[in-house]
């Protein structure tokens, strides 16, 4: 497909200068590694002649014997030949410059375009820095290592899981992530790519790059080329291996002053031999604090001798003694598993007479951060191509994985790992100790023991109540219990041929398959439903299974040639998509009737269901497009799609949209003026892509229907009317984008910018509105919201040193995106998008404001003052405007030493702006776990300690007549405080700058090994280390892997990562 | 020229592709079409509808229950301290109401004549329950927040006017007599799981409802209320004034379909009686205490104190050892948080109306003079008091009971004209229980018994809410009518401010 789709769009850039007579000289230019290099330019030295090589790198100049020719490709070093007599073919190595300015890129639908060529914004990025650290997250590889991109990574403990990419901030009511395209196949889940098969990467930002993909690719396309055979007849083997070291990163900063428990006084167990176990003989008249509440305003942690949580419990060695309360600061480190991930790769390839033929087999073990957490994938592709006969070329591509992943990843509130260490915790549990007593059980009905138990009553024996938690477990002996595994499966392929029908003429058809099904199951033990009385956890058995069906057949006919001055390239063509979906689960209903028969017959009542139906969705395609150049310096592109969209009403259910622009390469003009201009084009173009929303235009969403249940009460079954109506009338949205930019290199290449300015307008924007509910439902929706957006981006590679032994070399992204709402719907102006799961911001589109806005109660000020009541809290209002979660500005800086067969690296990325909100603060607050919650305060005193004493927390503010008034206010009164009064103190900003990436590498001289350097061919050897540094201003948290676009609601802690990695070629 | 050509005819070619297709409208495979959707319908069955609303026409816990000091939390009390302020409607409006507008709307007009339709009763009969049911829904809305949008409302008028609560009551009852006269013998109505389609029994609710709202309004329009009252109470169809008329919804020993105080209850066990209530009950040996109210541990009957804070909760003695909600309510016993597996899911039945409390009720409009005589209230008053022991089985004494009614804090005996509504009103405070809605309500007219707000109360007014905020997002999704509406309103949107009949 790749050399159909290259020819196809072959640029032939002779110039038609007739010289006086010479020979035919042909060869091909290819990289490094044995890959053709398209579009390389070769040119007669101090001569005018000059051809450009065509995709595949082949060439065919006509010169005199003992003429220089001078190779050049962008990104290359340039390489000069003599032509000597009686040699009539030529093979040229360019070694690549390592910077990002490759010649070719590779558009929608997989067409390479020459840089001169494109109107557009577009960036290559190296598959080499992409995996310099061998990140098993394809995604987070990506954050600030392109211009206009931003990742929201999801914290690296989360496994299996994939930051979603975002192209442009947010330019409509909805946030659309970027797709992937591997080899022209939509993929739909990062996770799917093997990274070791990647070739080359190119990012298509606005509408004008993305417009042939149309409706599907309105947040914008990562597209990647997998690594093709070789076309040398030896079989090449290459060899990778990583292993990486994964440990917690950051943590809140937690007090260690006081232990657990709802009141600060230490309480002293009496001991009634009449109804309490002899044991506890033991501790009568020694002290103990609240077990039976989960936050932490206990008593000091002073050394006290006390009876922790355990000591009730027989059965163990600390059983029935005391301990002192001291400090357990790194009891939350210590829980989470130093991780390792094992990344296995190795792929063999060939040529052969008509064809050649690769396969890559990949093994990704990984262990997590949360203890019994796994994941273990292996990945198989095969690439084959073949001419069949004669101009015609069979493609074939495939690739399955298979994925396992077992543990328990939620990071929702009041999860079991972090959402209790961040929310609800005892400060000075013993990590070591919780881990020691994993599993036990105790009292009369032999039931798991918690940390967070009932309290002993000094007048009735322990009740059962008191062996088992109250809300939560021992972590250790939940994560252990509870199962919960998945597998996806995916099948991911092509099959094309293409025939070139004469000198310029291909057609090509081509089918595409993803395939992706996902079966699972989740258990929870009966002991985990006895084991707590308030967890709100039963025991259960559920499976999952979801089958995704997406099969494409597209076929197109291209057109190359020149006329005179003139190219022309264009092409017709369509793409149809079918997609199906089915998904199905069920689950036990109010537990099991019989403990621990994990079927669905063991359910207490009717099975659960979920999903069950299946979805059909299809979406045809029409396209034409067409490039047509002037001298190779001028060019007009355009495009234009229609589409048809099966979730559209059926009476209009087809939109077109058109794209055009022109780029101008004016440096041809400049080189007396100007010689340091290596390279220089204007571009600019216009374009519109319409929008059918899937999270709000889903199948089947225009009529008002009825589910049916398959509850009844004595055969009478319930339907409701539901809460949300479509218009039946709706349209697309449409996406109206300018944008304009310039193309720089001076100096060889040692200098490279890039400039763009864009503005959108999103027009009808799809919106479920919020309507008053005494209307009979509570959403619409329709075409109403319109957003405008502009922004800039720059990109700048550099090298500004390079010597025979080191060189430097450096890239630098900043885009900055400004966005606007500008009318949310005729309803309102407000749109309510989501929220935390307490309610206590809600994320907003206000009209007049940029997107995604956090609302909620603030502190009522006066003259920026905060107001304070009598009893020194906060007063309130009502919607308050937090601000935007979106960031104003971001960015990378990535930089790469080389010094002799040494290289270094080290990426950077940044971030400006943007607020979030922490729902981990503001319970850790609430709960006393945090530091600030034990602080000193200005009189030397802990702000806990009586205000009467110099304690509690010096506020400041002017009380409601606006007079300046401070006040001291104990602790657990003024962080209780903000629990549903506001969540203004939880707000932060997203501002931060991550040293992302660092790689030491060493490239060894096998060729100096004798019979070992013949048959290992390359070798190196590097040291990686992944998220090394950050610098926030928020304390604590990590703005940049927030799991919501809000912020987050019990994140798991993020990850750094050390790792070492081998690569052999044979 | 010849390339020229080729060029020329390829762009044709494509253009013509484009052209000669209709870019509006392509018809897909069947699959793929929206409509119709798969496993789904998008004509309404009429009977499912009207089932879905009945499933939700008791009520369950909720936080009214505090307000009337009948329970109390015994961790997190916030709730019990009047934290909430603004309250959600869409339950009602989105929910219930545009469910039986739809059954309305699927029995006039077009769909009228259609088999699917007529299939699940009469067309008459059909509305005659939605109007019924309506009305009653309408009132727990009106009761909650006081104005609200009633004419306006369920017609997808995105911006409905809130109306005046004296209209919306007046036209309560307008909708309560029109519905019980427009049953029309015809084919009973399908999906009836509270009355089996028995047009009787509705009249019947229609009544009672008619004289719960009267009497609702006896302190804001006393002379409208006594004209409904009368009516409703000598209406022939009669009204709930015997325990096996009562009007229930039955649970079912079943998961799905159990009581929700039983759902309550599963993994959570967070509050249990007030101290408050308790004590009455048992200072006047109410041998109700016995059914709404589990022993402790110790075998005592325990209330949770009223109005302490998380601090006072914990350093209490008791914590996690005082009396849950009875038995015969939430269905299995607890003697300690949630000790082992259920064994009942609790076919208990959810109380919507009962002779207990309409024999008050009449005992109240006998007081008033608007029935009857000064003789026929103690009569009512008996009758409803023993109703309420019966009503629930409480295992008592002949003796026993004509003692209770002789007790100094039951007795109507030489009281003066107040004191004999402020027992009635006590009276009707026990027997609504666990009903907090009606509790409410009805303790916010009569005042009585006389409570004192929580010590620990955590709102500005440290007042026991008498009203629910409107829903928070109303004021930017309805914000003219919305803000014509706090215009009006003393104290503003608050749930300090006074509903109508509230006086």
């Amino acid at each position: 497909m790749r050399k159909i789709s290259s020819l196809v769009m072959m640029l032939v850039l002779c110039t038609t200068l007739a010289l006086a007579q010479n020979r035919v000289v042909t060869g091909q230019v290819t990289d490094d590694k044995g890959e053709p290099v398209a579009f390389a330019s070769i040119k007669v030295k101090n001569g005018k002649t000059g051809v450009a090589a065509d995709a595949n790198g082949n060439f065919r100049i006509e010169v005199k014997d003992g003429a220089v020719l001078v190779i050049s490709a962008a990104g290359s070093t340039d390489q000069e030949i003599t032509v000597s007599a009686g040699k009539a073919t030529y093979s040229v190595t360019l070694i690549k410059s390592n910077t990002e300015l490759s010649s070719v890129v590779v558009t929608a639908l997989g067409i390479k375009k020459s840089v001169k060529a494109i109107t557009y914004a577009t960036q290559n990025v190296s598959v080499e820095r992409l995996t310099q650290t061998r990140d098993a997250d394809f995604t987070t590889g990506l954050a600030g290592k392109v211009s206009g991109l931003t990742v929201s990574g999801q914290a690296g403990s989360k496994l299996g899981s994939t930051g979603a990419v975002r192209i442009r901030g947010v330019g409509s009511l909805n946030s659309a992530n970027a797709i992937y395209v591997v080899d022209g196949t939509i993929v739909t889940n990062p996770a799917d790519i093997n990274m070791d098969n990647v070739a080359t990467i190119s990012v298509l930002k606005g509408n004008a790059a993305t417009n042939l993909y149309g409706s599907l690719a309105e947040g914008g396309v990562i597209m990647i080329t997998s690594r093709k055979p070789q076309k040398s007849k030896k079989w090449q083997v290459d060899f990778n291996t990583t292993t990486t070291l994964d440990v917690v990163n950051i943590l809140p900063d937690y007090q260690n002053e006081y232990v657990g428990g709802g009141v600060a006084n230490w309480r002293t167990f009496a001991f009634n031999p009449a109804i309490h176990p002899a044991e506890w003989k033991a501790l009568d008249g020694k002290k103990f604090h609240d077990y039976s509440d989960d936050a932490s305003w206990g008593p000091k942690m002073d050394g006290t001798e006390y009876i922790p949580w355990y000591s009730w419990y027989g059965g163990h060695k600390y059983s029935y003694q005391t301990a002192s309360a001291s400090p357990q600061k790194d009891n939350i480190r210590n829980f989470y598993d130093n991780a390792v991930t094992l990344n296995n790769n190795i792929a063999i390839g060939r040529g052969f007479e008509k064809g050649s033929m690769r396969f890559s087999y990949t093994n990704l073990n990984r262990t997590g951060i949360i203890p019994e957490s796994k994941l273990n994938k292996h990945f198989l592709s095969a690439n084959f191509n073949y001419e069949v006969i004669k101009n015609l070329t069979l493609n074939i591509n495939a690739n399955y994985t298979t994925e396992d992943i077992r543990g328990d990843f939620n990071d929702g509130y009041s999860n079991n790992t972090s959402g209790s260490f961040n929310q609800w915790f005892h400060r000075n549990l013993n990590t070591d100790i919780l881990k020691e007593l994993k599993g036990a059980k105790a009292g009369p009905a032999n039931t798991l023991i918690s940390w967070n138990h009932a309290n002993p009553n000094a007048n009735a024996a322990p009740s059962a109540n008191f062996y088992k938690g109250n809300y939560w477990y021992n972590h250790y002996s939940y994560l252990e219990l509870f199962q919960s595994e998945q597998n996806r499966q995916r099948l991911l392929g092509d099959v094309s041929l293409s025939y070139k029908i004469m000198k310029g003429l291909t057609a090509s058809a081509t089918y595409r398959l993803n395939y992706r099904p996902i079966e699972g199951f989740f258990k929870i033990p009966t002991a985990v439903r006895n084991g707590a009385s308030q967890s709100g956890i039963l025991d259960g058995y559920g499976t999952n299974e979801s089958k995704f069906t997406e099969q494409t057949a597209e076929a197109n006919i291209g057109y190359i040639t020149n006329i005179n001055d003139f190219s022309v390239d264009v092409m017709v063509g369509t793409q149809n998509i079918w997609r199906k979906t089915t998904d199905s689960s069920r689950s036990t209903n109010g537990g099991l009737v019989t403990p621990d028969i994990f079927t669905l017959a063991n359910s207490t009542g009717l099975v659960n269901r979920g999903g069950n139906f299946g979805t059909y969705r299809a979406t045809y395609g029409l396209f034409a497009r067409g490039t047509f150049g002037w001298k190779d310096v001028l060019f007009a592109d355009f495009s234009v799609r229609q589409e048809w969209n099966s979730r559209l009403p059926l009476q209009e259910n087809g939109f077109n949209y058109p794209s055009y622009g022109v780029s101008f390469v004016f440096s041809e003009y400049l080189k007396k003026v100007l010689p340091t201009l290596t390279f220089g084009k204007l571009r600019a173009s216009r374009s519109s892509v319409g929008s059918v929303p899937d999270a709000f235009l889903g199948e089947y969403a225009l009529t008002p229907t009825y589910g049916t249940g398959n509850v009844s009460y004595n055969n009478n079954f319930f339907i409701g009317f539901p809460n949300t109506i479509t218009d039946p009338t709706i349209k697309p949205a449409i996406n109206i984008s300018t944008e304009i930019g310039t193309d720089l290199r001076f100096f060889r290449d040692r200098l490279g910018l890039s400039f763009t300015y864009y503005t959108d307008e999103r027009k009808n924007d799809i919106v479920p509105t919020s309507v008053s509910a005494p209307s009979g439902i509570t959403s619409s929706i329709l075409n109403a919201g319109l957003v405008t957006r502009q922004g800039f981006e720059v990109e700048l590679n550099i090298k500004p040193i390079v010597t025979k032994n080191f060189t430097w070399d450096a890239t630098l992204n900043w885009s900055s995106v400004d966005a606007k709402v500008e009318k949310v719907s005729d309803q309102s102006d407000i749109l309510v998008r989501a929220g935390d799961a307490f309610g206590q911001i809600q994320l907003v589109h206000i009209k007049g404001e940029k997107p995604f806005q956090i609302v909620g109660n603030g502190i009522k000020r006066i003259n920026g003052q905060p107001v304070i009541g009598a009893d020194g809290t906060y007063e309130t209002v009502a919607n308050q405007n937090f601000g935007s979660t979106i960031a104003d500005y971001f960015g990378g800086f990535f930089n790469n030493f080389n010094y002799k067969n040494w290289t270094l690296t080290a990426a950077f990325d940044f971030s400006q702006g943007g607020k979030f909100y922490s729902l981990s603060d503001n319970w850790g607050t609430y709960s006393g776990l945090l530091a600030k919650t034990a602080a000193i305060n200005d009189n030397g005193k802990n702000v806990r300690d009586p205000v009467a004493d110099g304690g509690g927390v010096h506020v400041f503010g002017v009380n409601e007549s606006g007079k300046p008034y401070d006040v001291y206010v104990d602790g657990f009164t003024y962080y209780h405080q903000f629990y549903d009064r506001t969540p203004e103190e939880f707000i932060h900003d997203k501002s931060y700058i991550k040293f992302r990436e660092a790689s030491l590498g060493y490239r060894f001289n096998t060729k100096n090994w004798g019979t070992l350097g013949k048959a290992i061919k390359t070798m190196s050897f590097s040291l990686v280390a992944r998220n090394l540094f950050i610098w926030t201003k928020v304390k604590g948290f990590d703005p940049s892997e927030l799991a919501a676009e809000w912020g987050e609601n019990g994140q798991l802690p993020g990850t750094r990562s050390y790792g070492a990695t081998l690569r052999l070629g044979f | 020229m010849k390339n020229t050509l080729r060029t020329y005819a390829v762009i044709a070619i494509g253009i013509a592709a484009i052209g000669t297709t209709s870019c509006k409208k392509v018809e897909f495979d069947e699959k793929y079409n929206i409509n119709p959707a798969p496993n789904v319908t998008s004509f309404a069955n009429t009977s499912q509808l009207l089932s879905n609303v009945l499933l939700n026409v008791a009520g369950g816990p909720s936080e009214q229950a505090y307000y009337v000091q009948w329970l109390m939390q015994s961790q997190y009390p916030e709730g019990a301290n009047y934290s909430t302020t603004n309250v959600g409607w869409g339950g009602f409006y989105a929910g219930s109401l545009m469910d039986l507008q739809t059954i309305i709307n699927y029995n006039s007009g077009a769909t009228a004549g259609d088999a699917k339709v007529t299939a699940n009763g009469s067309n008459a009969n059909q509305t005659a329950i939605a109007r019924i049911l309506k009305a009653y829904f309408f009132a727990q809305v009106t009761d909650r927040w006081g104005d609200v949008p009633y004419f306006s409302a369920l017609k997808f008028n995105f911006n409905p006017v809130y109306d005046k609560q004296a209209l919306i009551y007046a036209d309560l009852f307008k909708e309560l007599k029109a519905g019980a006269a427009q049953f029309d013998g015809g084919a009973a109505v399908k999906g009836d799981i509270l009355f089996d389609g028995d047009a009787a029994k509705w009249k019947r609710f229609a009544n009672t409802l008619r004289m719960v709202l009267a009497i609702r309004i006896s302190k804001a329009d006393a002379a409208q209320g006594k004209t409904e009252f009368a009516a409703a109470y000598n209406d022939a169809a009669g009204w709930v004034n015997s325990n096996d008329k009562n009007i229930a919804f039955q649970y079912l020993n079943n998961i799905n379909f159990r009581s929700p105080w039983n759902a309550a209850f599963e993994t959570r066990d967070d509050y249990g009686l007030s101290d408050v209530f308790l004590n009455w009950l048992n200072t006047n040996n109410d041998k109700r205490l016995a059914v709404y109210a589990q022993v402790n541990s110790a075998g005592q009957y325990k209330g949770l104190p009223y109005g302490f804070n998380r601090d006072q909760l914990i350093n209490w003695s008791s914590t996690n050892d005082y009396s849950r909600i009875g038995t015969k309510i939430i269905g299995y016993r607890l003697t300690g948080a949630g000790q082992g597996p259920l064994i009942s899911y609790a076919p208990s039945p959810g109380y919507i109306f009962t002779a207990a409390q309409m024999w008050l009720c009449v005992a109240e409009a006998n007081a008033l003079g608007w029935i009857g005589t000064a003789p026929e209230t103690v009569t009512s008053y008996s009758n409803g008091i023993r109703a309420s022991w019966d009503q629930w089985g409480a295992t008592y004494t002949p003796a026993e009971l004509t003692a209770y009614f002789a007790s100094a804090n039951v007795t109507l005996t030489g009281l003066s004209a107040n004191d004999v509504l402020r027992v009635i009103a006590i009276q009707k405070w026990i027997a609504v229980f666990p009903n907090g809605q009606e509790g409410w309500s009805e303790w916010r007219r009569t005042n009585f018994p006389v409570l004192t707000p929580s010590a620990a109360a955590l709102n500005d007014s440290k007042k026991i809410p008498v009203r629910l905020a409107y829903p928070v997002n109303e004021p930017t999704l309805n914000a003219g009518n919305y803000n014509a509406q706090v215009a009006t309103m003393v104290g503003g949107d608050t749930h300090d401010a006074k509903v109508w009949w509230d006086k």
